[in-house]
């Protein structure tokens, strides 16, 4: 019991804890002629970078086109022909991790000076051209955001911690009293 | 290193797996004895925390099983203990997967299995002759205890992982590069709980006579 507790101390003392589970991000940027870059990292949930993992792109057609690996920081970055991939991070080890990519529909690197003139001048665009290159503007922007989100989304809330330790001490007390109730029957079973 | 996510392991080795499960879990609930069952808990609990608590090394991370101890312990009751906390941490955290729980309390409670038909009898049958075990004996069977839980789980995961067709030179490095160190570690925790545990509360181990 004074394991237990030590242990439930640690964990409450303990500001960095992560989890077990590999996770890749990622989000791409449209540039120069029909390619895209592609940003990401690969951590374990809690935020510890993983550093050297291969990762491989495979393209809307299911061939895998490019590998690499990432950084001392965990991130890797590359440049490919504009398509829809799905990264997968593989530390070898038996931990995984997928993320997927869409392309995006318009150059968006090319599109952000014109953007920034107003509207009634750009006679040249058609108001279909105009949502496109909105749409690529508030999708590079927002990439961050989304970063974020998954962040708060993986952080391990100490609520969920006790919660599961009670839930396994409920789940051996329900054991405690399927056995005890079944008790008179095996004492009458022996008399 | 334990949780294999889904989709990495092939079909054969999931029902394997799930079938090596449903067996050691019907045999291990069969004895669960009443007053083994608050320390089969509290146990359940350490490992599911432990698990918690990772340290990264190389390009992966490890974390404590404590397996070795639990078999070293609850015996058999060591497999309800794993699978209960695997599923859990499974529902909470999204360790692991559904379908590979099988395959994962496989890899981590057939370890403990081996250690309780190996190590318990004879830590047991000291015990009865001594009373109390010199801390020597204490120690180097809580060392055993601990390296033969990580040593067996790590040939259980490597051949998982290499009988779906993951390719074996590469996994090999990473696995022994992660999984030597916390072979010793855990072997040297597992022995100072143990030679604590026989000399302060020598009735934790032997709480049952089965």
């Amino acid at each position: 019991m004074r394991h237990f507790i030590l242990l439930i101390t640690l964990m409450l003392t303990c500001t960095q804890t992560q989890a077990h589970l590999l996770k890749v991000f990622a989000y791409s940027k449209n540039v120069e002629g029909n390619k895209q870059l592609i940003n990401g990292k690969v951590y374990f949930t809690g935020g510890e970078p993983v550093n050297g993992t291969p990762i491989t792109f495979t393209n809307s057609a299911g061939k895998a086109v490019h590998k690499t690996t990432t950084n001392d920081l965990g991130k890797f970055t590359v440049s490919l022909t504009r398509d829809n991939y799905k990264i997968v991070a593989d530390t070898q080890d038996g931990h995984k991790a997928i993320w997927h990519i869409k392309a995006q529909p318009n150059n968006g690197a090319n599109t952000t000076k014109n953007s920034l003139l107003p509207l009634g001048t750009s006679t040249d665009h058609s108001m279909g051209q105009l949502e496109q290159m909105i749409a690529a503007q508030i999708s590079e922007q927002i990439a961050p955001l989304t970063e974020q989100i998954i962040k708060l989304q993986e952080k391990r809330q100490l609520q969920d911690i006790i919660g599961a330790v009670g839930y396994i001490l409920g789940v051996f007390g329900l054991f405690l009293w399927f056995k005890q109730r079944h008790l008179p029957v095996s004492v009458k079973r022996r008399s | 290193m334990a949780h294999i996510p889904d989709g990495v392991v092939s079909t054969p080795i999931l029902a394997l797996g799930a079938l090596g499960t449903a067996l050691a879990l019907s045999y291990g609930l069969k004895k669960l004895d009443s007053d083994k069952i608050p320390q089969t808990a509290m146990l359940s609990a350490v490992f599911f925390i432990s698990s918690l608590i990772t340290f990264p090394i190389g390009p992966s991370s490890i974390h404590l099983l404590f397996n070795g101890l639990m078999g070293l312990m609850l015996g058999w009751a060591a497999v309800p203990a794993i699978f209960i906390a695997l599923l859990l941490q499974l529902t909470f955290f999204g360790f692991g997967g559904l379908l590979v729980l099988g395959v994962n309390t496989f890899n981590i409670a057939f370890p403990a299995i081996v250690v309780a038909i190996i190590l318990r009898p004879y830590l047991l049958q000291k015990m009865a002759d001594d009373i109390i075990p010199s801390k020597r004996f204490a120690l180097t069977i809580g060392a055993l205890a601990g390296g033969i839980g990580i040593l067996l789980t790590t040939l259980l995961l490597s051949s998982s992982l290499v009988f779906s067709g993951q390719e074996f030179a590469p996994m090999l490095k990473v696995v022994l590069a992660t999984n030597i160190p916390l072979m010793f570690i855990e072997a040297t925790v597992t022995a100072f709980i143990v030679s604590f545990l026989v000399r302060t509360s020598p009735a934790t181990f032997n709480a049952v006579t089965s």
